[in-house]
Protein backbone atom coordinates (compact mmCIF):
# COMPACT_ATOMS: atom_id res chain seq x y z
CA UNK A 1 0.00 0.00 0.00
CA UNK A 2 0.84 3.74 -0.50
CA UNK A 3 0.72 5.88 2.31
CA UNK A 4 1.21 8.57 -0.18
CA UNK A 5 0.96 9.36 -3.83
CA UNK A 6 1.05 12.86 -5.28
CA UNK A 7 1.24 13.06 -9.20
CA UNK A 8 1.54 17.18 -10.70
CA UNK A 9 1.14 18.93 -7.65
CA UNK A 10 1.91 23.03 -7.96
CA UNK A 11 1.15 25.44 -5.46
CA UNK A 12 2.02 29.28 -6.64
CA UNK A 13 2.58 32.41 -4.53
CA UNK A 14 3.50 36.02 -6.31
CA UNK A 15 7.11 34.72 -5.28
CA UNK A 16 7.32 31.22 -5.74
CA UNK A 17 5.78 28.07 -7.61
CA UNK A 18 6.25 24.73 -5.96
CA UNK A 19 6.51 23.18 -8.86
CA UNK A 20 4.86 19.87 -10.54
CA UNK A 21 5.62 17.50 -7.29
CA UNK A 22 5.90 13.88 -7.58
CA UNK A 23 5.91 11.79 -4.73
CA UNK A 24 5.74 7.95 -3.68
CA UNK A 25 5.74 7.24 -0.07
CA UNK A 26 5.07 3.42 0.51
CA UNK A 27 3.92 2.55 3.76
CA UNK A 28 6.05 1.08 6.64
CA UNK A 29 9.22 4.04 6.04
CA UNK A 30 10.17 6.98 7.66
CA UNK A 31 10.56 9.67 4.57
CA UNK A 32 12.71 12.53 5.21
CA UNK A 33 11.61 15.77 3.43
CA UNK A 34 14.83 18.37 3.58
CA UNK A 35 16.04 21.27 1.81
CA UNK A 36 17.19 24.75 2.89
CA UNK A 37 14.70 27.65 4.28
CA UNK A 38 11.79 28.36 1.56
CA UNK A 39 12.92 25.32 -0.56
CA UNK A 40 9.16 24.64 0.04
CA UNK A 41 9.11 21.55 2.13
CA UNK A 42 6.61 23.26 4.76
CA UNK A 43 4.26 24.31 2.02
CA UNK A 44 4.30 20.99 0.44
CA UNK A 45 2.94 19.54 4.00
CA UNK A 46 0.48 22.32 4.07
CA UNK A 47 -0.78 21.39 0.41
CA UNK A 48 -1.01 17.46 1.34
CA UNK A 49 -2.72 18.20 4.71
CA UNK A 50 -5.51 20.87 2.60
CA UNK A 51 -3.99 24.05 4.86
CA UNK A 52 -3.36 25.56 1.80
CA UNK A 53 -5.23 25.00 -1.64
CA UNK A 54 -3.02 23.61 -4.30
CA UNK A 55 -3.60 21.96 -7.71
CA UNK A 56 -2.90 18.21 -8.38
CA UNK A 57 -3.48 15.61 -10.54
CA UNK A 58 -3.59 12.40 -8.02
CA UNK A 59 -3.75 13.25 -4.43
CA UNK A 60 -4.09 9.75 -3.19
CA UNK A 61 -3.29 8.78 1.08
CA UNK A 62 -3.85 5.37 2.26
CA UNK A 63 -3.97 4.47 -1.49
CA UNK A 64 -7.94 6.55 -1.34
CA UNK A 65 -8.52 10.08 -3.17
CA UNK A 66 -7.65 13.16 -0.67
CA UNK A 67 -10.70 14.93 -2.19
CA UNK A 68 -13.25 12.20 -1.61
CA UNK A 69 -11.87 10.83 1.83
CA UNK A 70 -10.39 13.99 3.16
CA UNK A 71 -12.40 13.68 6.51
CA UNK A 72 -11.41 9.62 6.62
CA UNK A 73 -7.63 10.28 5.59
CA UNK A 74 -7.40 12.86 8.52
CA UNK A 75 -8.48 10.52 11.12
CA UNK A 76 -6.03 8.58 10.28
CA UNK A 77 -3.11 11.07 10.12
CA UNK A 78 -1.39 12.57 13.19
CA UNK A 79 0.57 15.83 12.71
CA UNK A 80 2.95 18.21 14.16
CA UNK A 81 3.50 21.59 12.21
CA UNK A 82 6.18 24.00 12.95
CA UNK A 83 4.36 27.07 14.88
CA UNK A 84 0.92 25.72 15.35
CA UNK A 85 -0.47 24.05 18.29
CA UNK A 86 -3.49 24.89 20.57
CA UNK A 87 -3.64 28.08 22.18
CA UNK A 88 -0.72 28.31 25.05
CA UNK A 89 -2.87 29.51 27.85
CA UNK A 90 -4.17 25.88 27.62
CA UNK A 91 -2.82 22.54 29.17
CA UNK A 92 -2.03 19.06 28.85
CA UNK A 93 -5.53 18.29 30.23
CA UNK A 94 -7.47 20.43 28.06
CA UNK A 95 -5.92 19.35 25.55
CA UNK A 96 -7.23 15.68 26.33
CA UNK A 97 -10.44 17.25 27.15
CA UNK A 98 -10.67 18.38 23.80
CA UNK A 99 -9.28 15.60 21.41
CA UNK A 100 -11.61 12.97 22.63
CA UNK A 101 -14.37 14.79 20.80
CA UNK A 102 -12.03 15.65 18.07
CA UNK A 103 -10.37 12.01 16.95
CA UNK A 104 -12.95 8.80 17.03
CA UNK A 105 -9.75 7.34 17.96
CA UNK A 106 -8.42 9.28 20.40
CA UNK A 107 -6.67 6.98 23.62
CA UNK A 108 -6.80 9.01 26.54
CA UNK A 109 -4.68 6.07 28.56
CA UNK A 110 -2.40 6.43 25.79
CA UNK A 111 -2.14 10.28 26.06
CA UNK A 112 -1.43 10.11 29.96
CA UNK A 113 0.91 6.91 29.75
CA UNK A 114 3.24 9.49 26.94
CA UNK A 115 2.56 12.51 29.36
CA UNK A 116 4.13 10.56 32.34
CA UNK A 117 6.79 9.03 30.13
CA UNK A 118 7.85 12.14 28.96
CA UNK A 119 7.91 13.53 32.39
CA UNK A 120 5.24 16.62 31.56
CA UNK A 121 2.86 17.57 33.79
CA UNK A 122 -1.20 17.25 33.12
CA UNK A 123 -2.05 21.28 34.56
CA UNK A 124 0.84 22.79 33.41
CA UNK A 125 -0.10 25.52 30.80
CA UNK A 126 1.82 24.96 27.78
CA UNK A 127 3.31 28.37 27.82
CA UNK A 128 4.97 27.11 30.82
CA UNK A 129 6.60 24.66 29.14
CA UNK A 130 10.16 25.19 27.57
CA UNK A 131 10.28 24.67 23.81
CA UNK A 132 11.38 21.11 24.39
CA UNK A 133 8.96 20.45 26.46
CA UNK A 134 6.28 21.59 24.39
CA UNK A 135 7.72 19.55 20.90
CA UNK A 136 7.34 16.95 23.08
CA UNK A 137 3.71 17.52 23.85
CA UNK A 138 3.16 18.02 20.26
CA UNK A 139 4.21 15.00 19.25
CA UNK A 140 2.44 13.07 21.98
CA UNK A 141 -0.43 14.54 20.80
CA UNK A 142 0.08 13.57 17.14
CA UNK A 143 0.35 10.09 18.59
CA UNK A 144 -2.43 9.85 20.96
CA UNK A 145 -5.20 8.77 18.51
CA UNK A 146 -3.48 5.54 16.87
CA UNK A 147 -2.63 7.52 13.24
CA UNK A 148 -1.38 5.49 10.81
CA UNK A 149 0.71 8.10 9.04
CA UNK A 150 2.44 10.82 11.35
CA UNK A 151 3.69 14.04 8.73
CA UNK A 152 5.71 15.85 11.04
CA UNK A 153 7.63 19.61 10.11
CA UNK A 154 10.64 19.91 12.17
CA UNK A 155 9.67 17.78 15.32
CA UNK A 156 13.01 17.48 16.68
CA UNK A 157 13.86 21.46 16.33
CA UNK A 158 14.62 23.29 19.55
CA UNK A 159 15.20 19.60 21.50
CA UNK A 160 18.11 18.25 23.62
CA UNK A 161 20.13 15.66 22.10
CA UNK A 162 18.96 12.89 24.76
CA UNK A 163 15.28 13.75 24.28
CA UNK A 164 15.73 14.13 20.42
CA UNK A 165 17.49 10.52 20.61
CA UNK A 166 14.07 9.52 22.78
CA UNK A 167 11.66 10.79 20.09
CA UNK A 168 13.59 9.13 17.23
CA UNK A 169 13.30 5.56 18.95
CA UNK A 170 9.73 6.31 19.44
CA UNK A 171 9.33 7.15 15.62
CA UNK A 172 11.73 3.84 15.18
CA UNK A 173 8.94 1.95 17.19
CA UNK A 174 5.85 3.61 15.13
CA UNK A 175 7.06 2.53 12.26
CA UNK A 176 7.87 -1.26 13.09
CA UNK A 177 4.23 -1.76 11.70
CA UNK A 178 4.46 -1.94 8.13
CA UNK A 179 1.02 0.08 8.00
CA UNK A 180 2.72 3.28 9.97
CA UNK A 181 4.74 5.92 7.73
CA UNK A 182 6.56 9.14 8.54
CA UNK A 183 7.06 12.25 6.41
CA UNK A 184 9.25 14.08 8.11
CA UNK A 185 10.80 17.38 7.63
CA UNK A 186 13.68 18.41 8.86
CA UNK A 187 17.03 20.66 9.10
CA UNK A 188 18.51 18.46 11.40
CA UNK A 189 20.18 15.91 8.96
CA UNK A 190 21.53 13.56 10.99
CA UNK A 191 18.24 12.57 12.37
CA UNK A 192 17.20 11.61 8.78
CA UNK A 193 20.61 9.51 8.53
CA UNK A 194 19.58 7.76 11.74
CA UNK A 195 16.08 6.61 11.20
CA UNK A 196 15.51 7.51 7.41
CA UNK A 197 14.45 5.08 5.04
CA UNK A 198 13.69 7.54 1.85
CA UNK A 199 15.12 11.25 0.75
CA UNK A 200 12.93 13.70 -0.79
CA UNK A 201 15.58 16.89 -1.24
CA UNK A 202 13.36 19.83 -2.52
CA UNK A 203 14.99 23.00 -3.28
CA UNK A 204 12.92 25.89 -4.76
CA UNK A 205 10.10 24.29 -5.60
CA UNK A 206 11.40 21.50 -6.88
CA UNK A 207 12.19 18.02 -5.95
CA UNK A 208 16.00 17.32 -6.63
CA UNK A 209 16.17 14.14 -5.52
CA UNK A 210 13.67 10.93 -4.48
CA UNK A 211 16.13 7.92 -3.37
CA UNK A 212 16.60 5.41 -0.61
CA UNK A 213 18.90 6.98 2.01
CA UNK A 214 21.11 3.84 1.78
CA UNK A 215 21.42 4.42 -2.48
CA UNK A 216 22.30 7.97 -1.47
CA UNK A 217 25.23 7.02 1.13
CA UNK A 218 26.34 3.52 -0.69
CA UNK A 219 26.51 5.55 -4.33
CA UNK A 220 27.17 9.23 -3.58
CA UNK A 221 30.66 10.68 -2.57
CA UNK A 222 32.64 13.74 -2.44
CA UNK A 223 35.88 14.06 -4.96
CA UNK A 224 38.41 16.22 -3.23
CA UNK A 225 41.28 17.64 -5.64
CA UNK A 226 43.28 20.43 -6.44
CA UNK A 227 42.54 22.75 -9.36
CA UNK A 228 44.59 21.29 -11.70
CA UNK A 229 43.35 17.69 -11.44
CA UNK A 230 39.67 19.22 -11.65
CA UNK A 231 40.21 19.46 -15.49
CA UNK A 232 40.92 15.51 -15.70
CA UNK A 233 37.67 15.21 -14.54
CA UNK A 234 35.07 13.71 -17.41
CA UNK A 235 31.86 16.50 -16.73
CA UNK A 236 29.54 13.52 -17.21
CA UNK A 237 31.15 12.21 -13.54
CA UNK A 238 30.10 15.01 -11.92
CA UNK A 239 26.81 15.79 -10.06
CA UNK A 240 27.88 19.46 -9.07
CA UNK A 241 30.82 21.13 -7.53
CA UNK A 242 32.79 23.63 -5.67
CA UNK A 243 35.61 25.26 -5.81
CA UNK A 244 37.54 27.13 -3.05
CA UNK A 245 41.12 28.65 -2.88
CA UNK A 246 42.74 25.22 -1.69
CA UNK A 247 41.02 22.82 -3.91
CA UNK A 248 37.65 21.66 -5.21
CA UNK A 249 35.09 19.53 -3.73
CA UNK A 250 33.15 17.55 -6.68
CA UNK A 251 29.41 15.92 -6.02
CA UNK A 252 29.83 12.30 -7.67
CA UNK A 253 26.80 9.90 -8.08
CA UNK A 254 28.42 6.80 -8.36
CA UNK A 255 31.42 6.40 -6.09
CA UNK A 256 32.36 2.68 -6.97
CA UNK A 257 32.46 3.83 -10.71
CA UNK A 258 34.43 6.88 -10.38
CA UNK A 259 36.72 5.55 -7.55
CA UNK A 260 37.95 2.66 -10.33
CA UNK A 261 38.23 5.60 -12.78
CA UNK A 262 40.46 8.02 -11.01
CA UNK A 263 42.74 5.44 -8.84
CA UNK A 264 44.98 8.48 -7.83
CA UNK A 265 41.91 10.98 -6.47
CA UNK A 266 40.82 10.70 -2.87
CA UNK A 267 36.77 10.20 -2.45
CA UNK A 268 35.12 10.95 0.95
CA UNK A 269 31.78 9.14 1.87
CA UNK A 270 28.92 11.51 2.27
CA UNK A 271 26.60 12.84 4.63
CA UNK A 272 23.03 14.10 3.92
CA UNK A 273 24.57 18.01 5.07
CA UNK A 274 27.35 17.30 2.55
CA UNK A 275 24.70 16.74 0.13
CA UNK A 276 22.50 19.15 0.61
CA UNK A 277 25.14 22.00 0.50
CA UNK A 278 26.94 20.65 -2.27
CA UNK A 279 23.39 20.01 -4.70
CA UNK A 280 22.35 23.81 -2.86
CA UNK A 281 25.51 25.75 -3.64
CA UNK A 282 27.71 23.62 -6.09
CA UNK A 283 27.72 25.12 -9.69
CA UNK A 284 26.68 22.56 -12.29
CA UNK B 1 -17.66 19.82 17.17
CA UNK B 2 -17.84 19.47 21.20
CA UNK B 3 -14.25 19.28 21.22
CA UNK B 4 -13.65 22.57 19.65
CA UNK B 5 -16.45 23.91 21.92
CA UNK B 6 -14.56 22.89 25.07
CA UNK B 7 -11.64 24.00 23.55
CA UNK B 8 -12.96 27.54 23.50
CA UNK B 9 -14.50 27.55 26.84
CA UNK B 10 -11.55 26.21 28.23
CA UNK B 11 -9.61 29.48 27.08
CA UNK B 12 -12.14 31.49 28.27
CA UNK B 13 -11.98 29.51 31.80
CA UNK B 14 -8.13 30.27 31.54
CA UNK B 15 -8.94 33.85 31.28
CA UNK B 16 -11.46 33.56 33.69
CA UNK B 17 -9.36 36.04 36.23
CA UNK B 18 -10.69 39.14 34.49
CA UNK B 19 -13.93 38.70 33.86
CA UNK B 20 -14.24 37.52 37.61
CA UNK B 21 -13.32 41.11 38.51
CA UNK B 22 -15.62 42.53 36.04
CA UNK B 23 -18.39 40.40 37.33
CA UNK B 24 -17.89 41.15 41.41
CA UNK B 25 -17.78 45.02 39.75
CA UNK B 26 -20.87 44.68 38.25
CA UNK B 27 -22.74 43.07 41.47
CA UNK B 28 -21.56 45.75 43.77
CA UNK B 29 -22.44 48.79 41.35
CA UNK B 30 -25.60 47.14 40.50
CA UNK B 31 -26.44 45.83 43.97
CA UNK B 32 -26.05 49.24 45.11
CA UNK B 33 -28.27 51.20 42.82
CA UNK B 34 -25.44 52.78 41.30
CA UNK B 35 -25.69 51.56 37.93
CA UNK B 36 -28.10 48.92 36.41
CA UNK B 37 -26.42 47.47 33.33
CA UNK B 38 -26.70 43.99 34.33
CA UNK B 39 -26.72 43.61 30.32
CA UNK B 40 -23.66 44.68 30.24
CA UNK B 41 -21.73 41.92 31.36
CA UNK B 42 -22.73 39.11 29.06
CA UNK B 43 -21.18 41.81 26.35
CA UNK B 44 -18.30 41.97 28.42
CA UNK B 45 -18.06 38.42 28.24
CA UNK B 46 -18.65 37.96 25.21
CA UNK B 47 -15.60 40.46 24.40
CA UNK B 48 -13.49 38.17 26.30
CA UNK B 49 -14.54 35.75 23.95
CA UNK B 50 -13.65 37.19 20.89
CA UNK B 51 -9.66 37.16 22.19
CA UNK B 52 -10.28 33.40 21.65
CA UNK B 53 -9.41 34.23 18.05
CA UNK B 54 -6.17 36.45 18.80
CA UNK B 55 -4.82 33.18 20.76
CA UNK B 56 -5.75 31.32 17.54
CA UNK B 57 -4.11 33.14 15.68
CA UNK B 58 -1.21 33.60 17.97
CA UNK B 59 -0.21 30.13 18.08
CA UNK B 60 -1.03 28.96 14.60
CA UNK B 61 -4.08 27.10 16.12
CA UNK B 62 -6.07 28.03 12.38
CA UNK B 63 -3.30 25.55 10.56
CA UNK B 64 -3.74 22.83 13.08
CA UNK B 65 -7.61 22.91 12.86
CA UNK B 66 -7.14 22.88 8.82
CA UNK B 67 -5.54 18.88 9.41
CA UNK B 68 -7.41 18.19 11.78
CA UNK B 69 -10.62 16.03 10.15
CA UNK B 70 -13.65 17.65 9.26
CA UNK B 71 -11.27 20.77 11.05
CA UNK B 72 -13.04 24.04 9.65
CA UNK B 73 -16.50 23.72 9.45
CA UNK B 74 -16.32 22.26 13.35
CA UNK B 75 -13.98 25.04 14.27
CA UNK B 76 -16.38 28.03 13.20
CA UNK B 77 -19.73 25.72 14.66
CA UNK B 78 -17.71 25.75 18.19
CA UNK B 79 -17.25 29.22 18.08
CA UNK B 80 -20.82 29.85 17.27
CA UNK B 81 -22.30 27.56 19.49
CA UNK B 82 -19.80 28.26 22.12
CA UNK B 83 -20.96 31.57 22.04
CA UNK B 84 -24.40 31.07 22.13
CA UNK B 85 -23.73 29.08 25.85
CA UNK B 86 -21.68 31.34 26.64
CA UNK B 87 -24.62 34.16 25.67
CA UNK B 88 -27.07 32.14 28.19
CA UNK B 89 -24.52 31.60 30.92
CA UNK B 90 -23.51 35.48 31.09
CA UNK B 91 -27.48 36.53 30.83
CA UNK B 92 -28.68 33.87 33.46
CA UNK B 93 -25.85 34.94 36.01
CA UNK B 94 -27.16 38.66 35.07
CA UNK B 95 -30.38 37.73 35.46
CA UNK B 96 -29.38 36.57 38.85
CA UNK B 97 -27.75 39.82 39.71
CA UNK B 98 -31.00 41.58 39.25
CA UNK B 99 -32.91 39.23 41.34
CA UNK B 100 -29.89 39.83 43.86
CA UNK B 101 -30.14 43.68 43.56
CA UNK B 102 -34.22 43.78 43.71
CA UNK B 103 -34.22 41.36 47.31
CA UNK B 104 -31.40 43.07 49.27
CA UNK B 105 -33.22 46.39 48.14
CA UNK B 106 -36.45 44.91 49.31
CA UNK B 107 -38.44 45.48 45.88
CA UNK B 108 -40.76 43.73 43.99
CA UNK B 109 -40.07 42.08 40.64
CA UNK B 110 -40.85 44.10 37.53
CA UNK B 111 -40.98 41.61 34.70
CA UNK B 112 -40.76 44.09 32.16
CA UNK B 113 -37.21 45.20 33.40
CA UNK B 114 -36.57 41.34 33.92
CA UNK B 115 -37.22 40.74 29.87
CA UNK B 116 -35.56 44.07 28.60
CA UNK B 117 -32.13 42.66 30.39
CA UNK B 118 -32.55 39.20 29.03
CA UNK B 119 -33.28 40.80 25.51
CA UNK B 120 -30.84 43.87 25.31
CA UNK B 121 -28.02 41.38 26.85
CA UNK B 122 -29.00 38.45 23.30
CA UNK B 123 -29.26 41.20 20.90
CA UNK B 124 -25.90 42.96 21.95
CA UNK B 125 -24.09 39.94 21.85
CA UNK B 126 -26.12 38.94 18.41
CA UNK B 127 -25.09 42.07 16.45
CA UNK B 128 -21.47 41.79 17.96
CA UNK B 129 -20.91 38.18 16.77
CA UNK B 130 -23.02 38.75 13.61
CA UNK B 131 -20.85 41.60 12.39
CA UNK B 132 -17.30 40.60 13.81
CA UNK B 133 -16.73 36.88 14.03
CA UNK B 134 -17.09 37.09 9.70
CA UNK B 135 -14.87 40.48 9.85
CA UNK B 136 -12.28 38.68 12.24
CA UNK B 137 -12.09 35.57 9.84
CA UNK B 138 -11.32 37.76 7.29
CA UNK B 139 -9.17 40.00 8.36
CA UNK B 140 -7.53 38.47 11.03
CA UNK B 141 -8.38 39.57 14.80
CA UNK B 142 -5.95 42.31 14.70
CA UNK B 143 -7.02 44.18 11.58
CA UNK B 144 -10.10 42.96 12.22
CA UNK B 145 -10.73 45.17 14.91
CA UNK B 146 -9.94 48.09 12.94
CA UNK B 147 -12.59 47.19 10.12
CA UNK B 148 -15.04 47.00 12.86
CA UNK B 149 -14.21 50.52 13.76
CA UNK B 150 -14.13 51.56 10.15
CA UNK B 151 -17.56 50.00 9.71
CA UNK B 152 -18.90 51.31 12.53
CA UNK B 153 -17.39 55.39 11.76
CA UNK B 154 -18.65 55.12 8.42
CA UNK B 155 -22.35 53.98 9.19
CA UNK B 156 -22.26 56.60 12.37
CA UNK B 157 -21.09 59.22 9.21
CA UNK B 158 -23.13 58.21 6.55
CA UNK B 159 -26.30 58.66 8.92
CA UNK B 160 -25.08 61.95 10.18
CA UNK B 161 -24.33 63.55 6.37
CA UNK B 162 -27.89 62.26 5.32
CA UNK B 163 -29.78 63.28 8.43
CA UNK B 164 -28.25 66.65 6.68
CA UNK B 165 -30.53 66.03 3.66
CA UNK B 166 -33.13 63.45 5.02
CA UNK B 167 -35.72 63.05 7.73
CA UNK B 168 -34.30 60.03 9.34
CA UNK B 169 -37.24 60.34 11.99
CA UNK B 170 -39.08 57.73 10.45
CA UNK B 171 -36.30 55.21 10.98
CA UNK B 172 -37.09 55.82 14.87
CA UNK B 173 -41.06 56.20 14.11
CA UNK B 174 -41.03 52.60 12.57
CA UNK B 175 -38.38 51.66 15.49
CA UNK B 176 -41.06 52.58 17.92
CA UNK B 177 -44.21 51.15 15.53
CA UNK B 178 -42.52 47.26 15.97
CA UNK B 179 -40.82 48.05 19.69
CA UNK B 180 -44.55 46.12 20.77
CA UNK B 181 -43.12 42.87 19.11
CA UNK B 182 -39.91 42.89 20.03
CA UNK B 183 -40.59 40.28 22.68
CA UNK B 184 -41.32 37.89 19.60
CA UNK B 185 -38.64 40.08 17.03
CA UNK B 186 -35.62 40.44 18.47
CA UNK B 187 -35.37 35.97 19.25
CA UNK B 188 -36.17 35.85 15.56
CA UNK B 189 -34.25 38.40 14.25
CA UNK B 190 -31.21 37.12 16.26
CA UNK B 191 -31.63 33.26 14.68
CA UNK B 192 -31.38 34.94 11.33
CA UNK B 193 -28.43 37.26 11.65
CA UNK B 194 -26.55 34.48 13.49
CA UNK B 195 -27.58 32.13 10.81
CA UNK B 196 -26.55 34.28 7.98
CA UNK B 197 -23.44 35.06 10.06
CA UNK B 198 -22.12 31.67 10.72
CA UNK B 199 -22.77 30.74 7.19
CA UNK B 200 -20.72 33.78 5.74
CA UNK B 201 -18.02 33.14 8.28
CA UNK B 202 -17.46 29.09 7.66
CA UNK B 203 -17.12 30.22 3.33
CA UNK B 204 -14.57 32.46 4.72
CA UNK B 205 -12.97 30.38 6.47
CA UNK B 206 -13.34 27.03 4.64
CA UNK B 207 -11.37 28.75 1.56
CA UNK B 208 -8.80 30.91 3.55
CA UNK B 209 -5.25 29.20 3.82
CA UNK B 210 -2.71 29.36 6.77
Amino acid sequence: MNAIKIKKLKKSYKDFLLDNVNINVPSGIIVGLIGENGAGKTTLIKSILGIVKSEYEVLKIFDKDYKINESEIKENIGIVLDNAFFPELLTPNDINSSMKNIYKSWDENLFNTYIRDFKLKNNKPIKNLSKGMRKKLEIITALSHHPKLLILDEPTSGLDPVVRSEVLDLFLKFVKDDEHTILLSTHITTDLEHVADQIIFIDNGKILLDKPKDDIIDNYGILKCDHKNFDLIDKNDIVTYKKNKYGCEVLIGDKNKIKKKYKDFVIDNITLEDLMILMIKGER
Amino acid sequence: MLGFIKKDLLLVKANLKSLIIIFFAFIFLTINETFNLSFVLPIMGIMLFISTFSYDEYNGWNSFVASLPNGRKKAIQGKYIASIILTIILTLISVLIYYLQVSLNNKDIMMNELINIILSSILGIVIIVSFMYPIIIKFGSTNGRIWMFVMVFLIVGICGVLSNFVDLSFLINAFNKIEKYGYFLIPLVSVIMLYISYRVSLKLYENKEF
